[in-house]
C-alpha cells in the first residue's frame, strides 16, 4: 500500500501557507507508517495517470492566470479522476478554478474546469479574517482572504457552515463545497492543520479506494486541538 | 499657522510625556488635522531634502545605517528608526525634532515606511529619493498580495524627486524601473549568492536562477561573519558587524543611496563608520546577562526574513531557541506564514514556543518533525530562555507586538537592555 500525493501548481499557487496541507498529510501517513510518494505539478508538466490524493493552494492573481490555460488542458484528466473518486483537495484560488467559472469585476469571463458545482463573481469588497466553521465531523478554523464571491448550485453541498466569518460568499453561511471525494475551501490556515478530523477524512476516502480493509488508527492529536481551542477563540 | 501648529502639537506632547504617555501618534493626529500644510513647509526646510526607505524586510536596519553614514560624514540627519512608521508618526518626529521657535536644525530626513503609508506620505510630500529594498511575500492580511505591494513600491517611487535606489536582483523591482523619470541608482548581488537570496518567485523553485536585468552601481561580492566585499568601479573591504545575508546587502543599499545623496562614495571614512554599527532595535541585537550568558532578539514579521533568520542557527551554537507567535495586527491577524517558513534546521535543538499562537507554532513544529517545549505565560517562557550558564547563548525569535512584550519583561527580570530603550 503507497499512496500517491500530487500537489498541482505549487510553484505558481503557494501564497497563504496551503502547502502546509500537503506536509500535514504526510505527517499524518508518515506517523502510521503508511508508505507515500509526492508529485509536484507545476505549469506545463504532465498530470501523473494514478493518483489518491490531488491538492492545490491559493495563488496571486497573476498565479490564476498562469495556471489558467495549463489547468484547461488538465481538464478532462482531472474530471475523470474526480469521476474515479480520486480525492482532492482545493483552497482558494484552485477553489475557485474547479468551479464552473469565476467573473471579474470587469465582467470578464474565466472559464473553470467544471468540477466542483459552484460559480465565482468578484465582489466588491475583499473578505479578510479570521474564519470558524462546522461539520458534522469537524470543527475547521482558518484564515480566508479573497474578493471571489462563491455561489454554490442548487443541490449541491458545502463543506461546512460558517459560525465566525465570510465563507463562500458572506451571506449564506456556506463555506466550501464537496462533490463525491472533491473538497474545495476558502480556509487556508493551512485548513488542514487544525482539523485532524477533516485531514484524516481525506486520508480514509483515499485508503478506501486501494485498501478498503484497511482501518486509519488514531493517533495523538491533542497540540492540534489545543492549537485549534486557541484559534477558535481568536476575534475575526 | 505653522507656529501655533507647532505651538500646540509640542504642547501636547510635552503633557502626554509629562503622564507618562506615548507622544508618537496623537500630536501628529491633532496637527494634521488642523494644519494640512504644517508638514510640507516644516520637511521643504531641509537642504538636501526626504529620502524615503520602503520594501519587505531590512528597512528599519537600512534606514540605520544610512542614517549613521551619513551622520558619521557631518549631516544631521532626522530619522524616525523607533517606530512612528507613518505620516501623523512623521509629524509628531518633526514636532518633537523642532525647537520652539519653529527651527528644525536639520540637513536631511531618512524615513522608514512601508508600502502602504509610504504611498500616502509620497502623495503628500515628494521625497528627493527613494530606496527599495525587496517584496517578498509579507503580512498577507494587509497588503492583500505580494502584486499588489509592488504597485505600490511604484507609485511611491514615480513621486521621487532626484532618484531611486533599486535592488537590481528583485524582479517585481526590477519592473518598475520603466515606470520612473527619476535617475536610478542599481544594487544588487553577485551570481555566487543567488543560493542566499532567494526572490519571492523562486520560494517554492528549486531551480534557483540568477536574476539581473540592469548593471550595477554597486554589488555585494561576498560577506563573511566579520568583513563583506562591495564593488562600485573597483572592490573594497568593508568591516560587517551585524549578522545575516540579508544585512549584508542592506549596507549596500544604504552604500548605492548614500552614492546617490552625495555623488561619490569615501571608503576610508566609509570603513570606520560602519566599524561602530550596531542593530537596529530588535534587530539581532544582543542582550548581556548579568553572568555573561548572550540572548539574542530577531524580530520576525513574514516568512522570508523567517527564512532567512533562520539561518542564525547554522551560523551560532545557540543553546535554547524560543519562538514567539503573537497574531495582532501588527504581527500579522493571519498565522499561515508559518507553513511558508522551513523550520527543518532547527532539529536537534531545544525549541520552546510562548505567545498568543504559540500552540500553531508548535503544531507546525510537530509537522515538520521538531519537538518543542510550549509555555503559555510569557513570563515562564523568559525565565525559561534566560536560565543559562555564563557561557551559553539563546535566540529568541518574536513578531512585532511580541518582541516589545519579551524585551518589558527581559527589563522586569532587571537585565538592562542596551540600545535603543522602550
Amino acid at each position: 500500500m503507497k499512496l500517491h500525493i500530487v500537489h498541482l501548481y505549487q510553484k505558481e499557487m503557494n501564497i497563504y501557507g496551503d502547502t502546509g496541507n500537503r506536509e500535514v498529510l504526510e505527517y499524518r501517513l508518515k506517523s502510521r507508517g503508511i508508505e507515500y510518494k509526492t508529485t509536484i505539478v507545476n505549469v506545463g508538466d504532465d498530470l501523473p495517470m494514478e493518483a489518491d490524493i490531488i491538492i492545490g493552494g491559493g495563488g496571486q492573481d497573476s498565479g490564476q492566470f498562469l495556471v489558467q490555460e495549463d489547468l484547461l488542458k488538465k481538464k478532462d484528466q482531472l474530471q475523470k479522476m474526480a469521476k474515479d473518486g480520486v480525492v482532492m483537495l482545493m483552497v482558494c484560488g484552485m477553489y475557485q478554478l474547479f468551479g464552473d467559472k469565476f467573473i471579474t469585476s470587469k465582467k470578464e469571463e474565466i472559464k473553470g474546469i467544471d468540477i466542483l458545482p459552484i460559480t465565482t463573481r468578484a465582489g466588491k469588497k475583499r473578505l479578510i479574517g479570521n474564519v470558524v466553521a462546522k461539520n458534522t465531523y469537524s470543527t475547521i478554523v482558518g484564515y480566508e482572504n479573497h474578493s471571489g464571491l462563491t455561489y454554490l448550485k442548487d443541490g449541491s453541498t458545502s463543506l461546512a457552515e460558517v459560525v465566525l466569518g465570510a465563507g463562500n460568499n458572506g451571506k449564506d453561511k456556506s463555506e466550501g463545497c464537496v462533490l463525491n471525494n472533491v473538497f474545495g475551501t476558502y480556509m487556508h490556515g493551512p485548513v488542514l492543520s487544525k482539523s485532524p478530523e477533516l485531514a484524516d477524512e481525506l486520508l480514509r476516502r483515499a485508503l478506501k479506494r486501494s485498501s478498503p480493509a484497511y482501518k486509519l488508527e488514531k493517533i495523538d492529536d491533542s497540540l492540534e486541538i489545543e492549537a485549534r481551542k486557541v484559534a477558535v477563540n481568536r476575534p475575526r | 499657522m505653522n507656529y501655533i501648529s507647532l505651538f500646540i502639537g509640542k504642547t501636547v506632547m510635552l503633557f502626554m510625556r509629562l503622564m507618562g504617555r506615548n507622544a508618537n501618534t496623537l500630536p501628529g493626529l491633532i496637527i494634521e488635522r488642523i494644519n494640512k500644510k504644517y508638514l510640507k513647509d516644516s520637511l521643504s526646510k531641509l537642504e538636501k531634502g526626504v529620502i524615503v526607505v520602503t520594501g519587505t524586510n531590512g528597512k528599519t536596519t537600512t534606514t540605520k545605517i544610512l542614517s549613521s553614514l551619513l551622520e558619521g560624514l557631518g549631516y544631521r540627519v532626522l530619522t524616525n528608526q523607533t517606530g512612528g512608521n507613518y505620516v501623523r508618526g512623521v509629524i509628531s518626529l518633526v514636532l518633537d525634532k523642532s525647537s520652539w521657535t519653529n527651527k528644525l536644525n536639520y540637513d536631511i530626513a531618512i524615513l522608514e515606511l512601508d508600502e502602504a503609508h509610504g504611498v500616502h506620505f509620497a502623495n503628500y510630500f515628494n521625497p528627493t529619493g527613494v530606496v527599495t529594498l525587496n517584496i517578498l511575500r509579507d503580512q498577507m492580511d494587509r497588503f492583500g498580495e505580494i502584486d499588489k505591494t509592488a504597485e505600490l513600491v511604484k507609485k511611491i517611487a514615480k513621486k521621487a524627486r532626484s532618484f531611486v535606489v533599486i535592488n537590481s536582483n528583485d524582479p517585481r523591482l526590477s519592473k518598475i524601473s520603466n515606470h520612473l523619470s527619476s535617475r536610478i541608482y542599481w544594487y544588487g548581488y553577485a551570481e555566487d549568492l543567488k543560493d542566499v537570496f532567494i526572490s519571492d518567485d523562486q520560494h517554492y523553485d528549486k531551480n534557483v536562477k540568477y536574476f539581473i536585468e540592469h548593471k550595477l552601481d554597486l554589488s555585494l561580492e561576498s560577506y563573511s561573519k566579520n568583513a563583506l566585499n562591495v564593488k562600485a568601479e573597483k572592490s573594497y573591504q568593508l568591516p560587517f558587524n551585524l549578522s545575516g545575508s540579508y544585512n549584508a546587502l542592506n549596507i549596500v543599499a544604504a552604500l548605492t543611496a548614500l552614492k546617490a545623496i552625495e555623488g561619490k562614495l569615501d571608503f576610508v571614512k566609509i570603513e570606520k563608520i560602519l566599524s561602530e554599527i550596531k542593530p537596529a532595535f530588535g534587530r539581532g541585537e544582543i542582550i548581556k546577562l548579568a553572568n555573561g550568558a548572550k540572548v539574542q532578539l530577531q524580530l520576525v514579521k513574514n516568512p522570508s526574513g523567517f527564512n532567512q533568520s533562520l539561518s542564525l542557527v547554522n551560523e551560532n551554537n545557540f543553546d535554547k531557541i524560543g519562538i514567539v507567535i503573537n497574531d495582532r495586527y501588527a504581527d500579522g491577524r493571519d498565522v499561515s506564514w508559518l507553513y511558508d517558513t522551513d523550520f527543518k534546521n532547527l532539529k536537534d535543538n531545544q525549541v520552546f514556543t510562548s505567545g498568543i499562537r504559540y500552540l500553531d507554532m508548535a503544531v507546525r513544529l510537530k509537522h515538520q518533525g521538531i519537538e518543542s517545549k510550549n509555555i503559555e505565560e510569557l513570563r515562564n517562557f523568559v525565565e525559561e530562555l534566560i536560565d543559562l550558564k555564563e557561557d551559553q547563548s539563546a535566540i529568541i525569535y518574536c513578531t512585532y507586538t511580541a518582541m516589545l512584550e519579551v524585551r518589558r519583561l527581559l527589563r522586569k527580570t532587571g537585565v538592562s537592555v542596551e540600545g535603543v530603550g522602550l
